[in-house]
């Protein structure tokens, strides 16, 4: 399991997976939701998708729309 | 003074009922064909359930130039069109003036995928081998090839089109088709639509976002529209066909008028590729759109046939519609999924849905919504749940959304309506 | 009676020019724009000439996160559409909110994105398929997404007819205006050159295998061999003519007839009869006489025998005064874009009426036909009404006239 994502990677992913610009800054300290950012749930489920495929996220972990980026790390470290 | 348009012809592939007299067998009992998928591997698949058509294109009358050429949603096109034009009885004076709107979402995926598979050697090449592709390929890549067989399968030689706005692709290519004769450019249009989405791509792509139930163990249950316990819609696969003919047309040739197409609208929500609003503002337009052209009022719906797809969000959406159209009489409206008995095939299952209520006005029969053990409490309709319901049918109205945004509602009444 | 359908603006995305400002001069100065094929490499396909649209900037035209759900067909439209709009001078929130709809043409939808899926899938499982195969792949997608970007909550409609698909649509449009629709964006656009869409392609035979771009696509001569495909296409902005004129809005075309027929896929010689009643259709429905016409925009199929088939069916519509008519085909410097073609087709007469020069037909500089072909520089004089010819692959014949709009029309 792939526990080394930094916030720049993430930030990287959700770009690369959604077309959202998102900062290493606003994944380590904004509340901002991915609804907000402008990350859809088509989005959304491209980079939970990517996370599970490539960074060990475990497929019972759900994230929604109305969480954060931020949320999503702290799952990452936390859970993975 | 716009023309009328008259139904005068029927023809129907669908899972457990190939022509219309076995699919209004199964319409009426209520009983399911969802099933663990066979027509590919699906093992490592979220979804591995479908409701799929037993077909065998020789059984069904076609001839191997014909299996070598059409793929396979064509040959249910092909089949169900012929149905269509042998009920109908129409002897063609002027084939200029006979045209042909098939609708399609996703086309010929069966044999791209096929071919992509073969011609990439497993996708490992990039640059694929043409010299490895079947020499009909080239009909996969345009579903323009679906209208062009149906024509020739009827010597159509007017206004031949596909139409291909998603999962409302059936509703639209049925109203397109009332539109061509009521803007006198034809007098006899086929009308209808086919899918067979069941291939390894399209199941992945639903997977990929969750659309499709994952209820894989149970599969004779799985499509549960505004059920509690749904997870999502079931594939299916089909076809259906309407001949549409201008009412004096009909009437001149004594022919016998099955129903009459009377409304049709089609709105946009502007909102999402995949989402649907909570309010249903769009669809409710469509609909009074549809009801305005019929020149009747929401008081005179006697029964709905549903988008019904059986995800949380069309349920809900839908129902929320049907609220701000019909009012407090909402509730007093029957409204059913016929996807509850066959799955939802993309494309197609309009001109089925359609094709289903011609049926029921024909015969006072309201098709039920199968799987419906507890209701979604946000669904608080009657939605016929298990079992057919006898009722006397003036006009009826069926709907539809599909990926896009797409809204579309189409009114049919029944020949006697006045 | 119902007021007018009339063009009030146009986009163009083309291999001649992206924006009218560019397609324009290209096509009256008979511009060369076929190159050799280089969307993928090497090219091991017996297809070497294409029209592919160069120094498109897609972030210049597309959002991010839309860019990523999309195939580049619908980064075409996106922008035609967004181009329409400006040139037409129109904001869809000025138009009443279900008043507004979209109806695009397409041939092979979004087929790049959908081979990189597809790819993903057989090499390396069903969950490497991403969330956006079911929304950018499918024909509809360039209708849904130029909806949702510009708030059109009004009817719409997704054809697929090839290249007569364009002026289907079109008549689709005209049709929806009739039914109390204010205005429509519609047109086709179309980017059909990956590796497994050329594959798919040369099933059809009517690529040319030609490797010169000045020799590849001759319609009309006898060194036909096919056509060069192209990519690209146009939407166009379509107003109830009353709408329009109570905006100030310059009406630039009427559409004022449109006929469909269908004689089968590849069945040539009985498309000179169903592109000859498809045309009369359009003619009787504007209201106008054969004599009227000062312009043909050809199919211009590039076989030996649809080009016959076609001079045959302009034969019988104009009898002895065919030679006094010119006839054009502005797509053999720019290639076949599809479901794009007839609407590049629309674009390129309304910009005829508008700027009373017609365009010719680059690289042809013989006919075998006895037709007035323009070719060399553009034949300038004023010219009224237009009619635009097309064929689709599976036996579609479809005509559309256009004229000059009148003052009451908001013509000026």
């Amino acid at each position: 399991m792939d526990t080394t994502l930094s916030p720049t990677d993430l930030a990287a992913l959700i770009n690369r997976c959604t077309g959202v610009a998102v900062t290493s800054d606003q994944v380590c300290f904004s509340q901002q939701s991915f609804d907000e950012l402008g990350v859809d749930s088509l989005g959304l489920m491209g980079v939970v998708a990517e996370l599970q495929r490539n960074h060990g996220m475990s497929r019972g972990v759900d994230v929604a729309p109305n969480q954060s980026p931020r949320e999503l790390l702290s799952l990452l470290t936390g859970k993975v | 003074m716009t023309r009328r348009v008259a139904v005068t012809g029927l023809g129907v592939i669908a899972p457990g009922g190939l022509g219309v007299k076995a699919f209004w067998e199964l319409m009426t009992s209520g009983r399911t064909t969802t099933r663990p998928i066979t027509s590919f591997p699906a093992q490592g698949f979220r979804s591995r359930i479908a409701a799929e058509c037993d077909f065998d294109p020789r059984e069904a009358g076609l001839v191997t130039a014909e299996i070598d050429r059409m793929d396979r949603y064509v040959q249910f096109a092909v089949v169900a069109a012929r149905e269509a034009w042998d009920q109908a009885q129409v002897e063609v004076a002027d084939p200029w003036r006979v045209g042909v709107c098939m609708g399609s979402a996703v086309g010929g995926t069966t044999l791209l995928e096929h071919d992509y598979v073969a011609t990439s050697g497993n996708g490992e090449r990039w640059l694929v081998d043409a010299d490895l592709a079947s020499p009909f390929l080239h009909r996969a890549l345009s579903p323009a090839s679906l209208a062009a067989e149906v024509a020739d399968a009827v010597g159509a030689c007017g206004p031949v089109r596909t139409v291909s706005t998603g999962c409302t692709a059936g509703l639209d290519a049925v109203g397109h088709a009332a539109r061509l004769i009521e803007e006198g450019r034809a007098d006899v249009v086929v009308a209808g639509a086919a899918e067979s989405p069941i291939s390894p791509i399209t199941v992945a792509c639903f997977d990929a976002i969750r659309a499709t139930s994952a209820r894989n163990d149970d599969a004779e249950h799985a499509a549960r529209p505004f059920d509690r316990d749904r997870d999502g819609f079931v594939l299916g696969e089909g076809a259906a066909v309407l001949v549409l003919e201008d009412w004096e047309h009909a009437r001149r040739r004594g022919a016998l008028v099955l129903a009459e197409v009377t409304g049709f609208a089609t709105r946009s929500n502007a909102h999402h590729m995949t989402g649907l609003t909570t309010e249903g503002v769009e669809m409710a337009e469509a609909v009074r759109q549809a009801l305005d052209q019929a020149e009747v009022s929401s008081a005179d719906i006697d029964y709905i046939n549903a988008h019904g797809s059986g995800t949380r969000q069309n349920d809900r959406h839908e129902t929320a519609a049907f609220k701000r159209v019909f009012g407090e009489r909402a509730h007093a409206v029957p409204v059913s999924s016929i996807k509850s008995m066959i799955g939802h095939s993309l494309g197609a299952i309009g001109a089925i849905e359609l094709t289903a209520c011609v049926l029921a006005l024909a015969h006072g029969v309201i098709p039920p919504t199968a799987n419906l053990d507890t209701p979604d409490p946000e669904c608080d309709l009657d939605y016929v749940p298990h079992t057919a319901r006898e009722e006397d049918l003036r006009t009826v109205l069926s709907v539809g959304s599909g990926f896009g945004g797409f809204q579309s509602a189409v009114v049919l009444s029944h020949p006697e309506r006045s | 009676m119902s007021p007018a359908a009339v063009i009030t603006g146009l986009g163009v995305v083309a291999p001649s020019g992206i924006g009218v400002e560019s397609f324009w001069p290209a096509i009256r100065d008979g511009r060369r724009s076929l190159g050799p094929l280089t969307r993928f490499e090497p090219n091991p396909y017996p297809v070497v000439v294409a029209g592919e649209v160069h120094g498109f900037e897609q972030s210049e035209w597309v959002d991010g996160p839309i860019a990523v759900q999309t195939d580049r067909f619908t980064h075409f439209a996106l922008a035609a559409a967004k181009m329409a709009l400006r040139e037409a001078d129109l904001d869809p929130v000025d138009v009443p909110p279900f008043g507004f709809g979209v109806i695009t043409a397409s041939y092979s939808g979004g087929v790049e994105f959908g081979q990189r899926e597809i790819e993903r899938l057989w090499r390396n499982g069903p969950e490497h398929v991403g969330p956006y195969q079911s929304i950018a792949w499918f024909y509809a997608a360039c209708t849904g997404q130029i909806s949702i970007g510009n708030g059109l909550r009004g009817p719409s409609g997704v054809l697929v007819a090839d290249e007569a698909g364009g002026l289907d649509a079109l008549a689709g449009a005209r049709s929806e205006l009739r039914r109390g629709a204010t205005a429509m964006l519609v047109g086709g656009t179309e980017a059909p050159f990956c590796p497994y869409a050329i594959c798919c392609q040369l099933g059809h035979g009517l690529l040319s295998p030609g490797d010169d771009s000045t020799t590849a696509y001759l319609p009309f001569t006898s060194r036909a061999a096919g056509f060069a495909p192209g990519e690209g296409g146009a939407m166009l902005v379509v107003e109830n003519a009353d709408a329009a004129r109570e905006r100030g809005a310059r009406a630039r075309a009427v559409v004022a007839g449109y006929g469909a027929t269908f004689t089968g896929p590849q069945r040539y010689d009985r498309s000179a009869e169903g592109l000859e009643r498809a045309a009369r259709s359009a003619v009787a429905e504007a209201g106008v006489d054969l004599a009227e016409v000062d312009v043909v925009f050809l199919d211009a199929l590039g076989d030996g025998r649809a080009d016959l088939a076609e001079f045959e069916a302009l034969r019988s519509l104009f009898g002895g005064r065919l030679d006094q008519i010119p006839v054009t085909a502005p797509k053999t410097g720019y290639g076949r874009c599809y479901a794009g073609t007839a609407a590049l087709d629309v674009v390129a007469a309304v910009l005829a009426l508008d700027h009373g020069a017609i365009p010719p037909t680059p690289n042809v500089d013989e006919c075998r036909f006895d037709l007035d072909l323009v070719t060399g520089p553009a034949r300038e004089g004023a010219i009224h009404t237009a009619l635009v010819l097309s064929r689709g692959l599976y036996g579609g014949n479809s005509a559309v006239v256009l004229r000059r709009p009148e003052p009451n029309e908001g013509g000026n």
